[in-house]
């Protein structure tokens, strides 16, 4: 058995939590959405991300407290983000992404994006408020096959519980082109609980699948 | 200005960016009353107020937004 570690992510390890970020949303295809709807290079969606980590907003998936990383011998292996939905002043996470991206991206990257809502909606799940939620795990290729993620997962559940007892759910949401991913998640006592799809005709330009789905767990 | 003339400029970006005018603006308003206004839409939403009233907002002080009544008040602070 390795010696793995796990932690709180700190702001040095913001370049690791842009690479887990950016992997992701990838969910192993080329296509990586940030990059396609604001028409950005990932060199540049990389470096907007780590802009944004910095900003230590708290409670979102673009949050650094967020993130729970696993080292082995010091060095970051996997990770992923967890947070309780609203926990901070009732503030939606996705409002809170949404300010971190519309302050940090340029604004003239920002012309026409609003046509893109009507692309990507039909993919788009709304997270329950006063939730465990989870989002962008990623564990490097030569440690996966350890159960690296469930460690991760387990340990942000049981911190978000220190914080919450009260917490009733866990919520992950994954593309349905990742069989592997969903898998590890049912192990971990995750059920899929519903489906989300988007039929129009230009969703495969801008993000990895049409089909996202909702897994959650009862507490 | 006048905190009637902001409600108004405020309403009319709104109305032009989710391209409907479905909704009352009262102070306690937020995004989840509002068909339509998501993440992409708040982005374009506080852009185009920056742009109307040449203003910038702060990071801090857009996730201290509430609800509209707070968003208008953040917005007469930043006029005066």
């Amino acid at each position: 058995m390795k010696n793995y570690e796990l932690r709180r992510a700190t702001l040095h390890d913001v370049d690791f939590l842009a690479t887990v970020i950016i992997e992701a949303e990838r969910s192993m295809t080329d296509k990586l959405g940030l990059s396609t709807i604001f028409d950005l290079s990932e060199d540049d969606i990389r470096s907007y991300l780590v802009s944004m980590l910095e900003e230590e907003v708290d409670g979102c998936e673009i949050s650094v407290s967020s993130f729970m990383v696993a080292t082995l011998n010091g060095k970051c292996i996997a990770a992923f983000g967890g947070w309780i939905e609203g926990f901070y002043d009732d503030m939606p996470s996705s409002l809170l992404k949404s300010n971190l991206i519309g302050y940090t991206i340029p604004k003239d990257k920002f012309a026409g994006i609003i046509d893109k809502r009507d692309i990507i909606k039909g993919i788009q799940i709304e997270r329950e408020m006063y939730t465990h939620q989870l989002e962008y795990g990623y564990v490097i290729s030569e440690e996966r096959g350890n159960g690296l993620i469930g460690m991760i997962m387990n340990e942000s559940l049981k911190s978000a519980l220190n914080i919450c007892p009260e917490l009733k759910k866990s919520q992950v949401q994954i593309f349905e082109n990742n069989p592997q991913s969903m898998n590890a998640y049912e192990k971990l006592g995750y059920r899929i609980v519903r489906r989300f799809e988007s039929t129009h005709p230009d969703i495969l330009k801008y993000m990895p699948y049409n089909v996202k789905l909702l897994m959650e767990k009862e507490l | 200005m006048e905190r009637e003339e902001i409600v108004s400029r405020v309403r009319l970006v709104v109305v032009s960016v989710l391209k409907h005018n479905d909704f009352e603006m009262r102070d306690d308003l937020t995004a989840k009353d509002v068909d339509g206004w998501d993440s992409l839409s708040h982005m374009t939403i506080i852009t185009e107020i920056e742009k109307d009233f040449g203003i910038r907002f702060k990071l801090k002080e857009l996730n201290k937004l509430k609800n509209m009544g707070t968003l208008i008040e953040l917005i007469e602070s930043k006029l005066i």
